[in-house]
């Protein structure tokens, strides 16, 4: 290509020629093809994953279709279900919005509106990110040291502390990073002149975080709590840990307390127990709870989205 | 104050404390502010320094100068706002009708009610219009109908008429020009005793600017105004006492001259001060 | 008119376009009171004027102190519209039309300051008059007399309307006040050579008919300002 500056550029017919066509960017293309390429491995992972799992289990759903959702478990196969699971995927799920949401949000709250910005709380900030990264086998740990062993008598005293309760605050424990990290975020982006404007006309901090922090945050703060609860959904190892992977379990008539200071299992728990299991119909079993788990996690992140955009335009 | 031998000294490097060329005299009852050799830090830097100077009751206080040399550090002084700011403080003092701001027991909060503010990028609430002007006064305790304050602030922030109609729809949806009175109105609500402006215009177009000035003529009747900007022809234009400030060679600001907006603009005693105004810095 | 402001923001309902007039309504009285005081000057001109000419005719001694006090408050008034002037200046940016009214209204000023002194100057002639033998007074000079101050208020009121036209019909009375000037100097040397012992009566008379004759093309100096004004052009309108 011609270099640009030299003195006949000027006419049209130079620059015509100077701007028109193409260069031959290879190593762009070469990048381009590259990135797409990375984009197609991880959708045909996805593909054949979903394929797999769909494959194997929507027979499961054509034979027995709802009757699967509500069954208990059992040792027989064609008459196990998720039932169980779900309610006590449920129960848990109640647990840890009670105990996470309120300390998780309290907390992002102090350390966003309150704590002064000194070593110590940023100390405690850098630490809170290193505990959302910690795997939860570790808090299953912690689980069992603290709510099954050590508050056995609380937690589930006729089944040695592995009860509902102990999962459930297990489970808090493992969500309550990202809540507080989600939360501190929210509350970040409440732009610094909401703030400024409130306290111009002499609000009081508390005065400020209430009527004009909080609520302008609210949104941010919903989805990442959602997002977290959907994450606690699915988590499998901890609560293998803390007594999740228990076989027989009836629902429903019992009180409050006995519920849970009792036995319990989750869905993943359950489809956790269908795998070890070497009959060929529990494979079938499997794929099925899996495809549940994976239609429940979706449906629960979409209403993440949804919420957030429709509050998004509110304001 | 003005002493002419000093004009030549006063070259950039950074004077003692003494008072500023061309301060003005007002009589006592006249003052509302009166700073007494206040210094602003951020932690370890010095933003402000040794800054002597009495703001008039109902007028308009304009103080320039050119960016970084401390003028809205200085505004904020005066309603705590830096309190906000981790490891903000001051020395000297500020007296606010003769009692020290920055006294031990002296709740800022309060301070902030007698001393509203309005800040450079219009921030209304997310809320609605009535909202907006109904949160200073419900917070400081007014309980019952708000309606007649609400109305009665946006008349004065001349607003009303364009707001009547529709002042439950959110704060957000109105021009520039139009946030920008909605937050005077807002900041009237507390029935503040001074204003205090910072570089209000500067995000607006020339003729919301002029609007918003001509309403602080208006409002002079009933407040004190205290104007940060740097658009000097705002100052010229719109206010009845001038302060100027410029940055010292530490990158702190100092007073140079404070003086009647006619005497400054048309005869600044100090030749800084002339060399800014007509624009001649280098 | 509206989508000029706020560009970028979504077009909404009584956007920040208040009637023409409200948007300066600090500046507009400022720029107001300085014509004010332009005319009062003018009158007070007009009014120096007048008891010159009297002075002048009536051999009136004390009437020509008069005048030559009230010559303080002349200069007085000029300075006090200087100075607001060069502040409305200095802190109002005044542009196109502003400024030029501005400028004229500073120039229409200082001319009518001297003719305040030449009024006094008439004034001082009617007091050396008045201590020599009396000589009847050229009627012509007071006929210039009356023209000058009709001219005046015509000028005065041509910047009070701020009109091209009756500024421009000023200086149609400009020509005739040449012409009696040229009387009265015939008239002066005739006299001078018939009666040389009323020489200095006939210079005095001289001098006044030509202090007029000034006063004349000063007004005419203030219709050209008007016309400046209106057009923005600088025209001589005296040639």
């Amino acid at each position: 290509m011609a270099s640009i500056g030299s003195a006949a550029t000027t006419s049209a017919e130079a620059v015509r020629r100077g701007i028109s066509g193409r260069r031959m960017d290879v190593a762009g293309r070469l990048f381009e093809g590259v990135l797409l390429l990375s984009l197609l491995i991880s959708l045909a992972v996805l593909v054949t994953l979903l394929a797999d799992v769909t494959g194997r289990g929507m027979g499961v759903f054509v034979e027995r279709g709802l009757g699967f959702v509500t069954a208990p478990l059992s040792s027989d196969p064609g008459r196990a279900g998720i039932g169980q699971g779900v309610f006590g995927s449920l129960m848990l799920m109640l647990i840890v919005a009670v105990v996470a949401f309120p300390v998780g949000i309290g907390a992002a709250i102090y350390l966003e509106e309150y704590a002064r910005d000194t070593r110590a709380t940023r100390f405690f900030t850098a630490n809170i990110r290193n505990l959302a990264g910690v795997p939860s086998i570790v808090y299953g740990l912690l689980g069992l040291a603290v709510f099954v062993i050590a508050l056995r008598s609380l937690t589930g005293p006729q089944v040695v502390g592995r009860s509902i309760l102990s999962g459930g605050l297990t489970l808090a424990i493992v969500v309550l990073p990202i809540v507080i990290i989600t939360a501190s975020e929210a509350l970040r982006a409440v732009p610094r002149g909401i703030r400024e404007a409130a306290f111009g006309v002499g609000a009081t901090r508390w005065q400020v975080v209430r009527s004009h922090v909080v609520p302008y945050a609210a949104p941010g703060i919903l989805t990442g709590t959602i997002l977290a609860m959907a994450r606690a959904f699915g988590e499998t190892a901890p609560l293998i840990m803390v007594g999740g992977a228990v076989s027989f379990l009836s629902t429903g008539d019992r009180g409050v307390l006995e519920t849970l200071q009792g036995k319990y299992t989750t869905l993943p728990t359950s489809i956790y127990q269908w795998v070890q299991e070497p009959r060929r119909e529990f494979v079938e079993l499997t794929a099925a709870g899996i495809i549940a788990l994976l239609v429940t996690i979706l449906l629960v992140n979409g209403l993440a989205i949804i919420l957030r955009n429709r509050f998004a335009r509110r304001w | 104050m003005i002493r002419p031998h000093d004009l030549d000294e006063r070259q950039g490097a950074a004077p003692a404390a003494e008072v500023a060329l061309g301060a003005v005299e007002f009589d006592d009852d006249e003052v509302v502010f009166e700073l007494e050799s206040l210094s602003c830090y951020y932690g370890a830097f010095r933003a402000v320094r040794d800054i002597s100077l009495k703001v008039p009751k109902n007028r308009i206080t304009a103080i320039i100068g050119p960016s970084g040399c401390g003028k809205s550090t200085l505004l904020r002084s005066f309603n705590r706002m830096n309190d906000l700011v981790d490891g903000a403080r001051i020395d000297g003092r500020i007296l606010y009708h003769g009692v020290d701001l920055y006294a031990d027991g002296v709740d800022p909060v309060e301070v902030r009610r007698r001393i509203g503010m309005v800040f450079q990028k219009p921030n209304p609430f997310p809320k609605s219009i009535y909202e907006n002007v109904a949160f200073g006064p419900r917070v400081a305790g007014v309980r019952g109908n708000l309606d007649g304050l609400v109305e009665e602030s946006l008349r004065r922030a001349a607003l009303w008429d364009e707001v009547k109609d529709k002042l439950k729809s959110p704060g957000t949806a109105l021009s520039g020009g139009q946030q920008q009175r909605l937050c005077i109105a807002r900041a009237i609500a507390v029935e503040p005793d001074v204003i205090l402006m910072d570089e209000p215009c500067s995000s607006l177009d020339p003729i919301a600017t002029l609007r918003i000035e001509e309403l602080m003529h208006e409002l002079k009747e009933n407040y004190t105004i205290v104007i940060v900007t740097h658009n000097m022809q705002q100052a010229a234009r719109a206010s009845d006492y001038t302060a100027f400030l410029t940055m010292a060679e530490d990158r702190a600001g100092y007073l140079v001259e404070m003086s009647d907006t006619d005497q400054l603009f048309t005869r600044p005693a100090s030749s800084l001060t002339e060399d800014y105004i007509t624009g001649r810095f280098g | 008119m509206e989508q000029m402001t706020e560009s970028g923001d979504p077009p909404t309902i009584g956007a920040d376009e208040p009637t023409r007039a409200s948007l300066r309504r600090t500046f507009e009285e400022q720029l107001d009171s300085i014509k004010d005081d332009v005319l009062r000057l003018g009158a007070l001109v007009e009014a120096q004027l007048q008891r010159a000419g009297q002075a002048l005719l009536n051999r009136d001694v004390d009437l020509a102190d008069n005048v030559r006090w009230g010559d303080g408050e002349v200069n007085e008034l000029q300075r006090q519209v200087n100075l607001e002037i060069t502040s409305v200046i200095a802190r109002q940016g005044p542009m196109a039309r502003d400024i030029r009214e501005l400028l004229a209204l500073y120039h229409a000023a200082a001319e009518l300051e001297r003719m305040g002194d030449y009024a006094t100057s008439i004034a001082k002639l009617a007091q050396q008059l008045a201590s020599e033998p009396e000589v009847p007074l050229f009627p012509e000079i007071t006929h210039m007399e009356q023209l000058c101050r009709s001219q005046l208020h015509a000028a005065m009121r041509a910047l009070v309307d701020v009109s091209e036209e009756q500024a421009r019909d000023v200086c149609l009375g400009d020509d005739e006040l040449d012409h009696l000037y040229n009387t009265v100097y015939e008239d002066a040397i005739t006299l001078m050579q018939r009666t040389p012992d009323r020489a200095r009566q006939a210079t005095h008379m001289l001098f006044a008919a030509h202090h007029l004759e000034r006063l004349g093309d000063r007004v005419t100096n203030i219709a050209e300002d008007v016309v400046f004004l209106v057009t923005g052009r600088i025209e001589d309108l005296n040639p």
